[in-house]
């Protein structure tokens, strides 16, 4: 491993942070500082230069200031030459550090390297500072750097800042160019990268490793760390592809990620891996050991963000729930006004996940429309394609006199807003003359009409289908006419209650439903609504359905 | 002027100044610091909170002239704390044993917290 060197001058002192900073923190140069030492070399330059304009004359004779570093694996060395008076480095070092206003740039040089020295001389005079390299291994007390790296991860806000913690912390001891975090997928059995430093994001997104497939998949399935000192000798284990060829370096050392909590066993969750390092050197057999035991710990930080990160979703799916009831609760009819001579009821069971399910009664002159929708998916985008539904339907319905020209309209008004959300809504309308004693009935892709009769009328279903709205366009509507004498009802129901999974396993169906609605027919439709859905909870598991269910009952008295 | 050159932005809550430094506080840049002083000392007990969560660089210039006022702040029976310190500042206040010279706070909650006390 060759030594680096860099040369180079400052003639004002202005010029020092800029210049350092160009030089030292970009890490685009060809000098490359160990990480750990980064941003103490750089306050010993910036100090060492400006006492260099200080003591010497530059600044007044506008002179340079040269500056020299040397880095080779054990030593990192810098000179600084001046051409003053120089001053007398015991002094200033027996005054040590003070509280005092002035003299605290030589202290400080002197707690931040192993040794300061300075030649007077006729030709200049010369600051040389100078300090180890230690390896990882001896830089760094074990029991201190985990407790710093646990300070540091309690503090991540979120999973993503806990890698990213990890990361710095490692490129900062290891010194190396390019680390990673994987993450390992249960359901897809691959390693996914979930952080990385020297990979570029295109490159890093394309990264799928199968388990025992390369280097991480290796590390990963044996769940033993591993250290590759001649990566030329282990092709095998290396990633096909371009990136195969971009390694600077031979070696690598990777370590698995596993948490081990005390009741649920050993739970593998990734791979941590370092390679490239700064100096070019290899990587050891003890640095291997610090990589596994700084894996250890970090795999119980990545473990309790991962939960975190879960709890935080399910709250907000918790919270995005609350906002749908409240909006389905809002949009129901506060109070139903039937027309002379109905009596109506409607109620719905809202599901786990919440949706687009919507009933209405609207009053046309000595008519009402009667409505039940049910908008596909779940949460709040389908909760806003209801409410867009109701307003259109509220706004059409007092100018479409028959629900097939009211399914028809409302198509044709929805539809590029519905393709566009990707949704569709299923529609069962009804035109309900008390004065006839008639109805019309249109349904766009949603469950028949249910017609009742007296206790001895058997039930019986109507369908008068066309697509849901928001599939197809221009296709009309078909409508049927049906007689309501006195004394006989229509129910109407989303297909969240055929649909509606039973304790005793399988699904209540179309006909388990049909019973239930011969079993309350005779019943007027608020105690009809309220027992069958009662029935429909009693038998779902957990009392709250996978998907919506409205009910409407009406009937003719 | 340079993006690194110090600026200070200053505000008073509960009869504290808070000066929020930005940029560096090095020989270079010193002197745009003390021209401040004067202003805070004309006051009765003048107390200030130093936020230097966007201080990227001190040297030992900076902090000689972080010595000097506090001294000139005691003397007028007012204080000077300093709050969100970043990794660096910490380090060289540290290495300078200042860290014992000054009142260090996480945040204004809690030198307000510890002024009530």
């Amino acid at each position: 491993v060759k030594a680096q060197t860099l040369s180079f001058s400052i003639s004002d002192p202005k010029r020092i942070y800029p210049t350092l900073t160009r030089l030292l923190r970009g890490g685009s140069g060809r000098f490359k500082l160990p990480f750990h030492l980064q941003s103490d070399w750089f306050l010993c330059l910036f100090e060492a230069i400006q006492n260099a304009f200080q003591h010497g004359e530059a600044r007044r004779k506008k002179e340079a200031v040269r500056v020299k570093l040397r880095l080779s694996p054990r030593w990192l060395e810098t000179r600084v030459y001046d051409r003053g008076p120089g001053f007398d480095l015991r002094t200033v070092k027996r005054k040590g550090m003070s509280w005092d206003e002035r003299g605290r740039g030589i202290s400080i040089l002197s707690q931040l390297t192993d040794s300061v020295a300075y030649r007077r001389g006729r030709g200049g005079n010369c600051l040389t500072l100078k300090k180890r390299i230690l390896r990882p291994e001896a830089r760094y007390k074990i029991t201190d750097l985990l407790g710093e790296m646990s300070r540091r991860l309690s503090e991540a806000p979120n999973l993503q800042k806990v890698y990213e913690t990890i990361l710095d912390k490692l490129i900062e001891i290891f010194n190396v160019e390019r680390a990673s975090i994987m993450i390992y997928y249960p359901e897809e059995a691959t390693l996914k990268v979930a952080a990385a430093r020297g990979i570029a994001p295109s490159v890093l997104k394309k990264i799928r490793v199968k388990r025992g497939e390369g280097i991480s998949g290796y590390v990963f399935a044996r769940s033993r760390p591993l250290l590759i000192d001649d990566v030329k000798k282990n092709l095998k284990l290396l990633p096909k592809g371009p990136s195969r060829k971009s390694y600077r370096s031979r070696s690598f050392i990777s370590a698995p990620l596993i948490s081990s909590p005390d009741r649920v066993g050993e739970e593998k969750l990734g791979v941590i891996n370092l390679t490239d390092k700064l100096d070019g050197s290899s990587f050891s057999r003890s640095e291997l050991r610090l990589l596994s035991a700084i894996a250890q710990q970090a795999a119980a930080y990545v473990k309790i963000g991962s939960l975190i990160e879960r709890l935080k979703e399910a709250e907000s799916l918790r919270r995005d729930l609350e906002v749908v009831r409240e909006i389905q609760h809002k949009l129901l009819p506060s109070r139903v006004v039937p027309p002379p001579g109905v009596e109506i009821a409607g109620d719905f069971l809202i599901s786990k996940k919440g949706g687009g399910d919507y009933f209405d009664v609207l009053r046309v002159g000595e008519d009402a429309y009667l409505v039940v929708a049910d908008v596909s998916g779940h949460h709040l985008p389908s909760a806003l394609s209801m409410v867009n539904f109701r307003s259109a339907f509220r706004a059409l319905a007092l100018h479409r006199p028959s629900p097939r020209e009211l399914l028809d309209s409302l198509n044709e008004m929805m539809f590029e807003d519905l393709i566009h959300a990707e949704h569709f809504i299923c529609v069962s309308l009804v035109r309900l003359k008390p004065r006839e004693k008639t109805l019309f009935f249109a349904g766009a892709g949603s469950l028949p009409l249910f017609l009742s009769g007296r206790k001895d009328f058997p039930l019986r279903t109507v369908s008068a289908q066309g697509t849901p709205l928001g599939v197809e366009r221009g296709i009309p509507y078909e409508e049927v006419e049906i007689p309501l004498p006195s004394g006989e009802g229509l129910f109407m129901a989303t297909d969240g209650a055929v649909e509606l999974p039973l304790k005793s396993g399988g699904l209540l169906g179309l006909e388990g439903f049909q019973g239930l609605l011969s079993r309350y027919a005779a019943l007027a439709p608020s105690l009809q609504v309220r027992r069958i859905k009662a029935a429909l909870q009693r038998r779902t598991p957990g009392r709250m359905p996978p998907d919506d269910v409205t009910l409407l009952a009406a009937k003719m008295v | 002027m340079n993006s690194s050159d110090l600026k200070i932005h200053r505000r008073k809550e509960q009869n504290i100044w808070i000066l929020n430094l930005e940029g560096r506080l090095d020989a270079e840049q010193v002197a745009g610091f003390k021209k401040n002083f004067p202003f805070f000392l004309k006051e009765e007990a003048p107390h200030i909170v130093l936020d230097l969560k966007d201080l990227e660089f001190v040297d030992s210039t900076g902090l000689g002239s972080l010595i000097f006022f506090l001294r000139r702040l005691e003397e007028k029976g007012g204080s000077l704390s300093l709050i969100h310190l970043n990794k660096e500042v910490e380090s060289i206040l540290e290495i300078t044993r200042l860290v014992k010279l000054f009142k260090v706070f996480p945040d204004l909650s809690r030198v307000l917290e510890n002024r009530s006390k």
